[in-house]
C-alpha cells in the first residue's frame, strides 16, 4: 500500500494525497505543464519535496538513493546517451543488485520481457542504430527488469512518464500488456498519460492536475467526466458509447 | 541463453585484449630499456656503465612515461564519462593548461615550496580548479560538445598566456623548467620524483574499480540517479580523482595532449563502452602509447631529444581533427 501525503513541491506542485494498492496503475493526466512530471519525479524520490512517502510502511523520505532503487523504478523522458554500448549491456545495468538469481532466471526474464515489448533481435545492437521506438522499448525492458518481483523481493513501485510517447499504436499494445502483467505481479504503477482514451481504458484510478493543483482524484469514471476535462482542457469534449467501449472525442 | 551468451561473449573479448596489451606494453617495456644512445643487449652479461644506465637513468624514465601515459589515459576516460562527452580530454580542455599555471605560480610566489611534493599539490589545486569551472558550466548552460571544446580552448590560451607572462619575467633556470613543462618531457626523471607516482597510484587502482558506477552514469545523471546512484557525490570523488591524475601527470612530465583523448577514444569504437574493462585497458594502453612516444622522442634523432609532449601531439592531433571531422559524438 503506498500513501502519499500533502506532497508538494514548492509553488510548481501544490499539496496533493492520494493512496494506491498494489496490483493498482493509476494514471497522472492533465494538461501540458500541469506538474505531471514534477509529480511523478518526487514520488520517485528524485526531487526535493514537502511532505510524506510511505510505501508499505517504510517513508521514502529516511530511504537511501541505493535503497530507493531497490523499491520503485523511475522511467524518465530522457534523450538518447552519448555513448554508444550494446543493448544487453545496458540492460544488464538495470539487473537488481541485491538479486540472488541464477544467471539462467535472469536470462528467462530479459528473454520474456524482450519478447512483450519485440525487442529480442535488438539484444546485439548498439543503442545509437535504434529508431525513436525501439529505444523506448528498450529502456521500458530496464525499467520493468529493475522492480521485476521474481529478480527483486523489494520491488513495489514502478514509475513511467509517458511512456507511450514515441511509440506506435501496436507498441503501444505491447506497452500496456507489459503494464498489466507488471500490476498482475503485485506492482503498484504510476504513469502519466497523455491518451486520454487509454487512461480510460487501462487505468484503475486516475490523478487529475491543473497548473500543480490536484483537480480530482478518484475512479477513471468520475475523473474523466466530459465536464471537467473541458473545463481543464479548455476544448470540448465528448463521451460516446461504441460497442460496449467508451470513448472520449475532442474538437 | 542468448542475453547471458552476449554478455559473456563481450567479456571474453575485454579480456583477451586485457592479455594483449599487457603483452604489448611488456615487450614496448624491454625495447625502451635496450634502444637509445647506447644499445644494450638483455642477453649479454652487464658492464657496470650498462647497469647504472638502466637503474638511475632508463628505469626511473619508464616508470615516469607509464605512470604519466596511464594517468591521462584513465583521467580522460573518466573525464568523458563525467561531462557526458566523448572528445572531453585533460589537455584539450586545458585541465593540464590549469596544472601548470598553479606550478609557475608556486614557482614564482613560493619558491621555498618549490618541492616534487609541493608542486604535485599546486598541480592538483589548478586542475581542480579547471575541473570544477568546467564541470559546472557543462551542468549549467547544458553545453554541447562543440561549446565545450571551444571552451576548454579558452581556458588552455588562458593557461598558456600565463605561462607566458612567466617567461618573459624568468631567469635562464627557471626558463628551462618552464620550458620543460610546456613542452612535455620527462627527460630528468628520477627516483625521487616517483614519490609522485606513489600518490597517483592507489587513485588509479581506485578509478579502475569504478566500472559499473560509471557504467551507470554514463546512461544520463537522473538514470544513474534513480537506479541508485548517489549522483553528486560521486561526481565530487570522481572530479578530485581526475585531478589528482592530472596533476601528478603535470608535476610529473609537464603538458602531455592527446593521450587521453585518444586512447579511451579508440579502445571505445574498437571494443564499446564497458568503463569495468575499459578504464584498466585504458591505463594499459596509456602506458604502453607514452612509453612508446617516448622511445621515438628518445631515437627519432641524432645525439638529441625531442620533447614528449610534441611526439604525442604529432601522433594525437591528426586523429582528433580525423575524429571531429567523422563527428563521433552523438549529440
Amino acid at each position: 500500500m503506498m500513501h502519499v501525503n500533502s506532497l508538494s513541491v514548492g509553488s510548481r506542485l501544490l499539496p496533493l494525497s492520494f493512496d494506491a494498492k498494489p496490483g493498482e496503475v493509476i494514471h497522472v493526466i492533465g494538461p501540458n505543464g500541469s506538474g505531471k512530471s514534477t509529480l511523478l519525479s518526487a514520488v520517485a524520490g528524485l526531487l526535493d519535496c514537502q511532505g510524506d512517502i510511505e510505501l508499505d510502511g517504510v517513508n521514502l523520505n529516511h530511504v537511501s538513493i541505493a535503497q530507493l532503487a531497490d523499491y520503485r523504478a523511475f522511467l524518465i523522458q530522457s534523450d538518447r546517451p552519448a555513448f554508444n554500448l550494446e543493448v544487453a549491456h545496458y540492460l544488464a545495468l538495470s539487473i537488481p543488485a541485491n538479486s540472488a538469481n541464477s544467471a539462467q532466471e535472469i536470462e528467462q526474464v530479459v528473454v520474456e520481457l524482450a519478447e512483450t515489448l519485440a525487442v529480442k533481435d535488438k539484444l546485439h545492437r548498439s543503442v545509437h542504430q535504434l529508431s525513436g521506438g525501439e529505444w523506448q522499448r528498450v529502456r521500458l525492458c530496464a525499467i520493468c527488469l529493475q522492480v521485476w518481483p521474481t529478480l527483486n523481493p523489494y520491488a513495489k513501485l514502478l514509475i513511467l512518464d509517458e511512456p507511450a510517447a514515441p511509440l506506435d499504436i501496436g507498441q503501444e499494445a505491447l506497452l500496456y500488456q507489459l503494464i498489466e502483467k507488471d500490476a498482475a505481479m503485485g506492482l503498484t504503477v504510476l504513469m502519466s498519460n497523455h491518451d486520454l482514451n487509454r487512461t480510460l481504458k487501462h487505468a484503475d484510478r486516475a490523478i487529475l492536475l491543473d497548473k500543480g493543483v490536484m483537480q480530482a482524484f478518484g475512479s477513471v469514471e468520475e475523473v474523466l467526466s466530459p465536464e471537467r476535462l473541458a473545463s481543464v482542457f479548455n476544448t470540448p469534449v465528448q463521451r460516446v458509447q461504441v460497442g460496449n467501449k467508451q470513448i472520449l472525442l475532442f474538437d | 541463453m542468448e542475453f547471458t551468451q552476449l554478455i559473456a561473449r563481450k567479456h571474453l573479448r575485454w579480456q583477451r585484449t586485457i592479455g594483449w596489451m599487457v603483452a604489448a606494453l611488456v615487450i614496448i617495456s624491454g625495447i625502451y630499456l635496450m634502444v637509445g644512445e647506447l644499445f644494450i643487449n638483455p642477453f649479454g652479461s652487464l658492464s657496470a656503465l650498462e647497469q647504472q644506465l638502466i637503474t638511475q637513468l632508463r628505469l626511473p624514465r619508464l616508470f615516469a612515461a607509464l605512470a604519466i601515459g596511464a594517468s591521462l589515459a584513465v583521467s580522460g576516460a573518466v573525464l568523458q564519462v563525467l561531462l557526458g562527452n566523448v572528445l572531453a580530454e585533460p589537455g584539450v580542455l586545458g585541465i593540464s593548461g590549469g596544472a601548470s599555471v598553479m606550478m609557475v605560480m608556486l614557482m614564482f610566489f613560493l619558491p621555498t615550496l618549490a618541492t616534487p611534493a609541493g608542486f604535485m599539490v599546486a598541480a592538483v589545486i589548478g586542475a581542480m580548479l579547471f575541473t570544477l569551472l568546467l564541470v559546472t558550466l557543462t551542468r549549467a548552460l547544458r553545453l554541447t560538445t562543440t561549446r565545450l571544446l571551444l571552451i576548454g580552448v579558452a581556458l588552455g590560451i588562458l593557461a598558456s598566456s600565463v605561462v607566458t607572462w612567466a617567461f618573459y619575467f624568468s631567469d635562464d633556470m627557471s626558463l628551462r623548467i618552464l620550458m620543460y613543462w610546456l613542452m612535455g618531457s620527462i627527460g630528468g626523471a628520477s627516483w625521487y620524483q616517483h614519490v609522485l607516482t606513489l600518490f597517483t597510484l592507489p587513485v588509479m587502482i581506485w578509478l579502475c574499480c569504478q566500472g559499473s558506477l560509471l557504467d551507470k552514469l554514463m546512461m544520463g545523471e537522473t538514470h544513474a540517479k534513480q537506479l541508485g546512484v548517489d549522483v553528486e557525490g560521486v561526481r565530487w570523488k570522481l572530479i578530485l580523482a581526475v585531478s589528482i591524475l592530472v596533476g601528478g601527470a603535470v608535476a610529473l612530465g609537464g603538458v602531455i595532449s592527446f593521450v587521453g583523448l585518444v586512447v579511451p577514444h579508440l579502445l571505445r569504437l574498437a571494443l564499446g563502452t564497458e568503463n569495468r574493462y575499459l578504464v584498466p585497458i585504458s591505463a594499459l594502453a596509456g602506458a604502453s602509447l607514452l612509453a612508446f612516444s617516448d622511445i621515438v622522442a628518445r631515437t627519432a634523432l641524432d645525439s638529441a631529444e625531442l620533447p614528449l609532449g610534441v611526439v604525442t601531439t604529432t601522433i594525437g592531433a591528426p586523429i582528433f581533427v580525423w575524429m571531429l571531422v567523422k563527428n563521433h559524438d552523438a549529440r
